[in-house]
């Protein structure tokens, strides 16, 4: 027995020796800041030094809080955010559930291939997707030119019913009336008189050429999808939650897979051969037996949409006018945008770990009330 | 077992597979989900390889005239792709394994010596998945930006790359440590304990003995380490420079640029680069990706 050759105090050195590189990393970058954080919200300190040299900052209370809470882009940006957390907790699960219920049970064929498929986004740089999202929804993009074919093929349709009616090819004022009933308002302001203008334009082409006119006017005068809604505030949200929703489904997918793959198969096959549908073994065996799986996810959800920036940022930028904006861009343009507010962006910062814990005590408290079907 | 639950009985048994609407719906549900997946990269693939003129010019659903690699080449090179594709890879690399090995020194001890604060420490490191880093950077980057104003001399070591690496590894800590002591408790006791009565020191022990054998496990996490990093991008935006960025952020500027320059093709080419590497790992290595990923999402 060699044992007794190292002492027991040089082992238990050793030990905290192997612990001490991870502590002091964990201690600098994620305790200690976040202590900082707390104090900097509650001070005036405004760039510079912070400890060391002259002190030029002190602690001077809730002013920062107070100016948050006056501040309407502060409620829009919580609005947002709230958005987001919706989109995750009843966009994500459940899809991610069924999906991953589906592959389980081998209901669907080729389950390898569709939970790769859909877990692919989860792997793939979120700015890449929100460029590429962003790309796809321009007024240059995918969705768009789908749109604006339907629109020209309705109006041409509409063209051609006009001067089949009408027995050909005349111009008259009862035609450009009908002809300025089917044509988008937004793309009328090209005239300055609607009616006399078509007008003067339609006498210029030969009776013969009626397809060219009617090629014409639709680039014209058909409607074009202008994405609008993207600058409203709320609606501006729908595009990002899709995106939001299609992005990490595959995430909870892979983890309910998981999960459920533990559960002792015999337990699923009794309550099938007792006669119970799939939705019956998914409702009342499988996801009772995942609930804590669930929460637990819920709570990550929670804590992963209070934190998107990337996505966001890439998409939109917060903009347009600032309606897409969420804490996280509110307080990196407090932080580092224009004129930096440094405490203002710490309260920000403080607000979105308050907010998170409250959810997640809540979802806590919901699964309290609701579950332990277990 | 993955896939060893059995197969529902009763489709087995039907000879003539009914289309039922429940099964429609479904694959129109999970086809919805694939296709935009497929579809978006097939689209960015088609763009890539138009040239500027064609792209704007052309429906975005036309093909491209001739197949035209030019982009490819022009985003390695004048957009500097390239240089932020190194820039990734060495962040990526350099902090996801200084990570590991710093977590599984300290994932180690708390899951295989007892002693009083075993479980005081995990705890300790396990609340730190919970703390979003955004929110320690934001003072983190005042304090060192203060230093830096402070004393030019430092300024090279309080922004940069250095603080940027320190924060790559750091985040890393708490979901590293909780993985990588899962696998070292599932681990028997008898190898330690012969190697303890040879004489070996704790430190021999674990780098010798213990780490070869969570090998899988530590493969899992390395992969997960890196593709977070790989596709980390708010670290960056506050740590670094236009010049010297990584891949998410050097794509960001060129997107920004693209919106007034109208230069989408090569930035498309530019996402391609950046993602294709990406997808073959995740293609060539799936099984592990997602043990990584649920082995650290926390257990039910």
């Amino acid at each position: 027995m060699r044992r007794g050759i190292r002492s027991r105090a040089e082992e238990t050195r050793a030990y905290w020796a192997m612990i001490l590189p991870a502590f002091i990393l964990y201690m600098l970058v994620l305790a200690f800041p976040i202590i900082l954080s707390i104090v900097l919200s509650l001070s005036n300190y405004n760039g510079g030094q912070l400890f060391g040299g002259a002190q030029h900052w002190k602690i001077t209370g809730f002013q920062q809080y107070e100016r948050l809470v006056n501040d309407p882009q502060f409620w829009l940006a919580l609005k947002n955010n709230i958005y987001i957390v919706i989109a995750s907790i009843f966009g994500q699960l459940p899809l991610g559930f069924i999906f991953a219920y589906l592959i389980y049970r081998r209901i669907v064929k080729f389950g390898d291939f569709w939970q790769g498929v859909i877990y692919m986004p989860a792997i793939i740089s979120t700015i890449v997707l929100g460029i590429m999202w962003s790309v796809i929804f321009s007024p240059t993009g995918l969705i768009a030119d789908v749109l604006n074919k339907a629109y020209a093929n309705s109006f041409s349709q509409s063209l051609a019913q006009i001067f089949h009616q009408a027995g050909g090819f005349t111009v008259n004022d009862d035609i450009v009336k009908k002809i300025l009933g089917v044509s988008d308002p937004k793309a009328l302001t090209v005239f300055a008189n609607p009616a006399a203008d078509l007008k003067t334009m339609l006498l210029t082409y030969q009776p013969g050429q009626l397809t060219v006119m009617s090629s014409d006017l639709t680039n014209l005068l058909a409607r074009k999808w202008t994405p609008d809604f993207l600058a409203k505030q709320d609606l501006a949200m729908l595009p990002i939650m899709f995106v939001v929703v299609w992005c990490w489904t595959g995430m909870y997918l892979i983890l309910f897979l998981a999960n459920m793959q533990k559960i002792d198969p015999q337990l699923l096959e009794a309550a099938r051969i007792d006669g119970a549908g799939e939705g019956q073994v998914m409702g009342w065996i499988v996801l009772p037996l995942l609930s804590g799986v669930i929460v637990n996810s819920a709570i990550l959800c929670i804590a992963g949409s209070l934190n998107s920036f990337a996505l966001i940022w890439a998409m939109t930028q917060g903009g347009p006018a600032r309606v897409t904006e969420l804490l996280s861009i509110y307080m990196y343009t407090n932080a580092f945008v224009g004129a930096p507010n440094f405490p203002l962006a710490n309260a920000i910062a403080m607000s979105i770990v308050i907010f998170s814990v409250v959810l997640i005590v809540a979802t806590k408290l919901v699964e309290k009330r609701y579950g332990g079907k277990e | 077992m993955p896939f060893k639950a059995g197969e529902p009985p009763a489709i087995r048994r039907r000879r003539l597979p009914r289309i039922r609407p429940g099964r429609l719906v479904v694959y129109l549900l999970l086809s919805l989900f694939a296709l935009s997946a497929i579809a978006a990269f097939a689209w960015v693939f088609m763009i890539s390889l138009k040239t500027t003129p064609e792209f704007l010019s052309t429906s975005p659903w036309a093909l491209p005239q001739k197949l035209r690699f030019a982009n490819f080449a022009l985003a390695w090179k004048k957009a500097r792709i390239g240089s932020y594709f190194v820039n990734s890879i060495m962040a990526s690399s350099v902090g996801a394994s200084v990570s590991i090995i710093v977590s599984a020194l300290a994932a180690y001890v708390i899951a295989r010596v007892r002693f009083r604060l075993n479980a005081l420490l995990g705890n300790f490191f396990l609340v730190g998945y919970m703390i979003p880093l955004m929110l320690t950077v934001i003072p983190l980057y005042f304090l060192l930006a203060g230093i830096a104003n402070a004393n030019p001399p430092l300024s090279a070591l309080m922004i940069g790359w250095g603080p940027l690496l320190g924060l790559y590894v750091a985040s890393g800590v708490p979901f590293n440590t909780f993985v990588l002591r899962g696998f070292f408790e599932s681990l028997p006791s008898e190898m330690e304990e012969a190697a303890a009565i040879d004489g070996a020191t704790p430190f021999r022990t674990f780098w010798q003995i213990m780490l070869p054998l969570v090998t899988s496990g530590i493969v899992s996490t390395f992969l997960v380490n890196f593709l977070s990093l790989w596709n980390e991008f708010f670290l960056a935006l506050i740590f670094l420079k236009k010049e010297n960025a990584t891949l998410p952020l050097g794509l960001f500027y060129m997107a920004q640029r693209a919106e007034y320059t109208a230069q989408w093709t090569d930035l498309f080419a530019a996402v391609l680069i950046t993602t294709v590497p990406v997808l073959v790992v995740f293609a060539l290595l799936q099984k592990q990706v997602y043990r990584g990923m649920t082995q650290g999402a926390l257990k039910g």
